[in-house]
């Protein structure tokens, strides 16, 4: 089949790899139907996630028609079209019972590995790195599907691929990081980050009921659409965060802050920003936390602080002091996907909120190294790229 | 090609030659880097430049961090950074060229035809870096019209009728 492999830092290549087998009773072989290029998935192209290994198919956000099922797979047939989380799910272990789905005890089989490193190793995931399983990933014409039973979402017919795939990672990841802010109809919801995961976050701070949601970008092309949905804009090339932020909340600052960027803040005339890039450039530090430091600071106090952006290390000067003394809530996590999908489908079928609006790109898979760039670029406007295998 | 790919062509590749340029000239940046830091004083007696054996390890250091960013993901200033220490570079060594010494003046001419070389492809490998990496300017698209509520909604972010929505002073319970 042709897939995308990982081969290296801003290497991402077009091949023909081996079809996936059943391996596993419980597995099931998906054939895909679309895929799409995660924000997270740049933090593998630019291998600043660790465990990466040449010849690794990547991608976690997928969908596919059902093609194969083992034996021990009860709940899943030939012909069912499904969307598949990123977090692999045994649904029997104490943490999947309790809903923490990306800390499945079971799915990651670089556990011992993960434990040495994390202290308590997290889920298994789709086209991530060994620490999390190494899970072959759905940039692929097929995709073994590990724990089938507990590791897919059965969509509606009546739903365009467009409208449900993002069912697998950036809308309850959105969703899961306006929800841990525990929205009042008085809040302010200040959202770092534009793309996708923050667009869907945007819209889940709306639905949840937020009295003003202001997003924080660079990309004009970004805010407008972040503007569509209703939510004031801060350019932060153009006007302090700060500033704009606090006259936008009566000198209060927000009440709740999403980091929806991560470890690759943009290096702008921040100081900090350009310190942290040094530092990766010269590989003695992994992340570049801006965003986090921003929002300790202007956060107002008591408040919240959700962070769906992913960090991968260790962080250097954050103000927890800052943090500290203003009483701040810190609440963060890989997505526990399939908490959120029941009633996100629902949302999606009666018209409540189309996903698809986020989607600028749809090409062929072979397209998919070069697109990689375009999105890493943010060139030709690009928020989404979803591939058709 | 990894074991476990079948076939692949350069074409579906993400790398750019401008960023197999980079890595290529930071790695040789790493090359040159060992060389200034390990054996000033045998270049420096290679070409003339007898004295300055502190100036050559410091040109390995910055050889050392021209390398490190021409293989990271911002490769562009660090070929430009390369380039500019390629000039410096032939400068210093153009001072050489006064030498008595016939052997050691031929030596330098081809140093100085090496470095001449190495600013050229450096040049160029951040030009095409920069160019592969910008964005067309004034071509955004404005996408104003993709609010993602496929029903109406008020203008305002509050109150907007979603199923969800909280009342006053009451956190929206989780799911």
């Amino acid at each position: 089949m042709k897939a995308l492999v990982w081969h290296g830092k801003e290497d991402i290549r077009h091949e023909t790899v081996p079809d996936p087998e059943i391996e596993d009773d419980r597995d099931a072989i998906i054939k895909v139907t679309s895929c799409a290029i995660c924000g997270s998935d740049l933090h593998l192209f630019h291998n600043l996630i660790p465990a990466m290994m040449p010849g690794d198919i990547v991608g976690h956000e997928m969908m596919g028609e059902v093609v194969e099922v083992g034996r021990g797979v009860s709940k899943l047939s030939k012909g069912d079209r499904i969307v598949i989380p990123f977090t692999i799910n045994c649904d029997e272990c104490d943490q999947c019972r309790r809903g923490n789905f990306s800390l499945c005890e079971r799915s990651n089989r670089n556990k011992e590995m993960a434990d040495k490193l994390y202290g308590h190793a997290p889920a298994g995931l789709f086209g991530y790195t060994h620490l999390t399983g190494g899970y072959p990933g759905g940039q692929a014409e097929y995709l073994r599907v590990p724990f089938a039973d507990g590791t897919h979402i059965k969509v509606p017919d009546s739903l365009t691929d467009e409208q449900v795939l993002f069912l697998g990672d950036i809308f309850p990841t959105g969703w899961q990081a306006a929800v841990q802010c525990e929205i009042e109809r008085s809040d302010t919801v200040a959202v770092w980050g534009a793309g996708p995961v923050g667009q869907m976050a945007v819209r889940s701070a709306i639905i949840l009921g937020a009295r003003q949601v202001v997003v924080i970008d660079r990309l004009q092309e970004r805010l407008s659409m972040a503007a569509a949905a209703g939510a004031e804009t801060i350019n932060f090339e153009e006007e302090s965060v700060v500033e704009r932020l606090d006259a936008l909340t009566g000198g209060k600052g927000p009440d709740k802050c999403i980091d929806a960027v991560g470890l690759e803040a943009h290096a702008a005339s921040h100081i900090d920003s350009v310190m942290d890039r040094m530092k990766q450039m010269t590989m003695t530090a992994n992340d570049r936390a801006h965003v986090l430091r921003e929002m300790i600071y202007v956060c107002r106090g008591g408040g919240t602080l959700s962070i769906p952006g992913v960090y991968s290390g260790l962080i250097d000067k954050v103000p927890f002091g800052i943090a500290m003394n203003k009483g701040l809530t810190f609440r963060m996590g890989q997505t526990h996907v399939r908490r959120w999908t029941d009633d996100l489908t629902r949302r999606i079928e009666e018209g409540e909120i189309d996903p698809s609006f986020v989607i600028t790109h749809s090409a062929p898979l072979e397209e998919g190294p070069g697109l990689y760039r375009t999105f890493r670029n943010k060139q030709d406007s690009c928020v989404k790229v979803v591939l058709k295998p | 090609m990894n074991p476990a790919t079948l076939s692949g062509g350069r074409a579906d590749r993400s790398m750019t030659w401008g960023m197999r340029g980079a890595r290529m000239m930071g790695w040789a940046s790493f090359g040159l880097a060992a060389a200034f830091v390990l054996a000033p004083e045998r270049i420096a007696r290679t070409f003339g430049l007898e004295g300055k054996e502190n100036l050559i390890r410091a040109f390995g250091a910055q050889e050392l961090l021209a390398g490190m960013g021409s293989l990271s993901v911002d490769a562009a200033p660090a070929m430009w950074s390369r380039a500019a220490g390629d000039v410096v570079h032939i400068g210093t060594l153009a001072t050489a060229l006064r030498s008595p010494d016939e052997g050691r003046r031929r030596n330098v001419a081809i140093g100085l035809a090496a470095l001449v070389g190495f600013l050229a492809v450096d040049t160029v490998i951040a030009a095409r870096l920069g160019s592969e990496r910008s964005r067309a300017k004034g071509e955004q698209r404005d996408y104003s019209d993709r609010s993602g509520f496929p029903k109406s909604r008020s203008p305002a972010a509050g109150g907007r009728g979603g199923r969800q929505e909280a009342r006053e002073g009451e956190p929206v319970p989780a799911q």
